[in-house]
C-alpha cells in the first residue's frame, strides 16, 4: 500500500479553516536550507509548487495526521501548527 | 469549579477520576469527537500498575490480548536474531502486559471518570489559559463554544505537543532532539490467522520489540503488537535525527513491512489505519517545571515517558496531581507552593525515580549514535555464526567469530562503549 492508499483508510473530518500554514512563504523556496517539511511529513501535507513568483510550498492540511513534527523541524521556524478546531481533523478508530 | 482537566487521555482521565471520586467538581475537556480519537499507542498496558489505580480493571476495560510471549528481535537486511520469553505465568489477572487499542481504552477510562462524577465534554478544545496575575484561573474554549471556563486549578494533560503549555509560557518550546516521531499502521487480520501465525491461543498475544534494521540503525524503537483481529506495527525516531537523514518515517515503515521476517506475519492483511504522533524522548533533563500557580502538568505534556513506556506513568502522574489538588482544596490554597505535593509524590514514585536515574541515557545516544546500528549487526552476525555449521574445528570457528567482531569494532572501543553505557545505566 502506498501513502495515498494508507491515507485513504483514515477517517478525516475536514475543516474549512486550515490549522497548518507557512508563516512567510518568501522564506521557503530557494532560501530554505533543507526543505525538511517536504521530506519528513508522514502524510506529505507539504508539497512543492511552482508559482509565477517562483517555487513555493503548498499545504494540504486535509490529510494532516496532527503529529505536529513540522513545527519542530522547520529550520526557519516558519510553520504555524495548531490542532484543528473542536471535532475536526483525524478521528482514530484504532489509534 | 474545582478543576479543569485538559485532555481525556490516560493522564487526564485518571486525574479527573480521582478528583471526582473525592467529591470535587471537575470538568474533563477533550478536543476530539470522543476520548481516544486523537491518541496512539503501541500499545501495551501493564497490568500490575494499572491494577493499583483501578483494582479489577480487567473485568471491565476493553482489552485486546494478554501478552504471553514477550519478544525482542534484532534484525539486519535478511536475518533476525530473536529472544522470546513465553510463559503461562503471564495468563493470570491482573496480567503482566495486555495489548489495548487506544480509541477503545481511552474512551473507557474517560467514561470511568464521568461515572465517578466528572463532567466529560468532548468536542471542546481549549485555546488558551486564563490568568489572574501569575495564577491560572481557567481556560478559554475555542470554536464552537467560544467561552471562558473558570476553576481553581487547571491540569494540563494535552499530550506530548502541549501547545497550550507553550503558548502560556509554562512549557518551554520543545526541541526536535527531545521528541520522537512515531508512525503506525494497523493491519486487519482474522483472529484465527493471528493465533496461527504467532502461535498463541484465543485472547492471547505477543508483543515484539524490533531493533536494528527497523530503525535503519538510527536511535529509535519499533514494535509489533497483536490485537483481537488486527496487528499494529510502529516505528519512531528522534525528529532531529530524521531531519539530519532526510528520512520519511513512512518509507521506514514500508521497509519494515517488507522485511523477510516481518512480511509473512502481516501477509494478506489490509492496512485499516495509518497514524502518526510525537512521543517525548528527552528523558528527565527535558521535563519542564510541572507545578505552577494554579497549574499542574501531567502525562506526555510533562514529558513523563520512560523509554517507550508512557501510559502507566501518565496514569500515576494523573493520580498524584489529583491528590495534590484535593489537598490544596482542603487548605484553600492553589499556589505553586501548595500544589508542590504533586512534585513530591512524583519524586517518591517509580515514575521519576527511573527517569532521574537514566537521565543521561539520551545524551549517551546522541554522543554514541552508532551503537544501535553497530551492536545490532554484531549481535546478529554472532548469532548467525553460532547457528552456522562449517567443516572446520570448533576452535577455528571461535577464532573466526572473534575475528569478525574485531573487524567490526576494535575490542578497546567495545570496552569503552560498554563502560560509557554502564555509566549512564547503573
Amino acid at each position: 500500500m502506498n501513502r495515498e492508499e494508507k491515507l485513504a483508510t483514515d477517517y478525516f473530518i475536514v475543516d474549512v479553516v486550515p490549522h497548518v500554514w507557512v508563516k512567510d512563504p518568501s522564506l521557503c523556496g530557494i532560501r530554505c536550507p533543507d526543505a525538511a517539511c517536504l521530506k519528513l511529513c508522514p502524510s506529505r501535507v507539504f508539497v512543492p509548487l511552482e508559482t509565477e513568483q517562483g517555487p513555493a510550498i503548498g499545504v494540504n492540511y486535509a490529510v494532516c495526521l496532527e503529529c505536529g513534527a513540522c513545527r519542530l523541524l522547520c529550520s526557519q521556524d516558519n510553520i504555524h501548527f495548531e490542532y484543528p478546531r473542536s471535532g475536526f481533523g483525524i478521528v482514530h478508530r484504532w489509534g | 469549579m474545582d478543576a479543569i482537566v485538559v485532555g481525556a487521555g490516560p493522564a487526564g482521565s485518571t486525574a479527573a477520576y480521582f478528583l471526582a471520586r473525592a467529591g470535587l467538581e471537575v470538568v474533563l475537556l477533550e478536543r476530539g469527537p470522543f476520548p481516544g480519537s486523537k491518541n496512539i499507542g503501541g500499545a501495551t498496558l501493564f497490568g500490575r500498575p494499572t491494577n493499583e489505580l483501578f483494582p479489577g480493571f480487567w473485568q471491565e476495560a476493553p482489552l485486546e490480548r494478554v501478552i504471553l510471549d514477550v519478544q525482542y528481535w534484532i534484525l539486519t537486511e535478511d536475518s533476525a536474531a530473536r529472544f522470546a520469553t513465553k510463559s503461562r505465568q503471564f495468563v493470570n489477572p491482573p496480567f503482566n502486559r495486555i495489548t489495548i487499542i487506544r480509541s477503545k481504552f481511552d474512551a473507557w477510562l474517560a467514561n470511568k471518570a464521568a461515572g465517578a462524577g466528572a463532567t466529560l465534554l468532548t468536542g471542546h478544545k481549549a485555546d488558551g489559559l486564563l490568568f489572574r496575575g501569575q495564577k491560572a484561573v481557567g481556560v478559554r474554549l475555542a470554536y464552537p463554544q467560544d467561552g471562558d471556563l473558570y476553576a481553581d486549578v487547571v491540569i494540563l494533560a494535552d499530550g506530548s505537543n502541549s501547545l497550550l503549555g507553550s503558548q502560556a509560557g509554562v512549557i518551554p518550546k520543545i526541541k526536535a532532539k527531545d521528541m520522537s516521531l512515531y508512525v503506525k499502521e494497523t493491519i486487519a487480520l482474522p483472529a484465527g490467522a493471528i493465533e496461527e501465525r504467532f502461535n498463541v491461543g484465543p485472547r492471547e498475544g505477543v508483543g515484539i520489540g524490533l531493533g536494528g534494521y527497523n530503525t535503519a540503525g538510527l536511535v529509535g524503537t519499533s514494535s509489533l503488537h497483536t490485537y483481537t483481529d488486527s496487528v499494529g506495527i510502529n516505528v519512531g525516531i528522534i525528529v532531529d535525527t530524521l531531519k539530519r537523514c532526510g528520512l520519511n518515517p513512512n518509507d521506514l515503515l514500508d521497509r519494515i513491512k517488507a522485511h523477510p521476517a516481518m512480511a509473512p506475519l502481516i501477509a494478506g492483511g489490509p492496512t485499516v489505519e495509518y497514524t502518526a504522533h510525537l512521543i517525548p524522548d528527552g528523558g528527565y533533563n527535558a521535563i519542564p517545571k510541572l507545578v505552577h500557580d494554579g497549574i499542574l502538568i501531567v502525562g506526555d505534556a510533562a514529558g513523563l515517558v520512560n523509554g517507550t513506556h508512557g501510559i502507566n506513568l501518565a496514569m500515576f502522574s494523573g493520580k498524584f496531581a489529583a491528590e495534590a489538588v484535593i489537598e490544596a482544596k482542603r487548605k484553600k490554597d492553589f499556589s505553586a507552593a501548595s500544589l508542590s505535593l504533586y512534585q513530591k509524590l512524583l519524586d517518591q514514585s517509580f515514575v521519576l525515580q527511573d527517569l532521574r536515574k537514566y537521565r543521561n541515557v539520551p545524551a549517551f545516544y546522541s554522543s554514541h549514535p552508532y551503537v544501535f546500528d553497530l551492536y545490532s549487526r554484531m549481535m546478529v552476525e554472532t548469532a548467525l555464526e553460532v547457528a552456522s555449521v562449517y567443516p572446520i574445528p570448533l576452535d577455528q570457528k571461535r577464532r573466526l567469530i572473534w575475528g569478525k567482531m574485531k573487524s567490526m569494532q576494535p575490542p578497546v572501543r567495545i570496552l569503552k562503549d560498554a563502560h560509557d553505557a554502564w555509566k549512564v545505566t547503573w
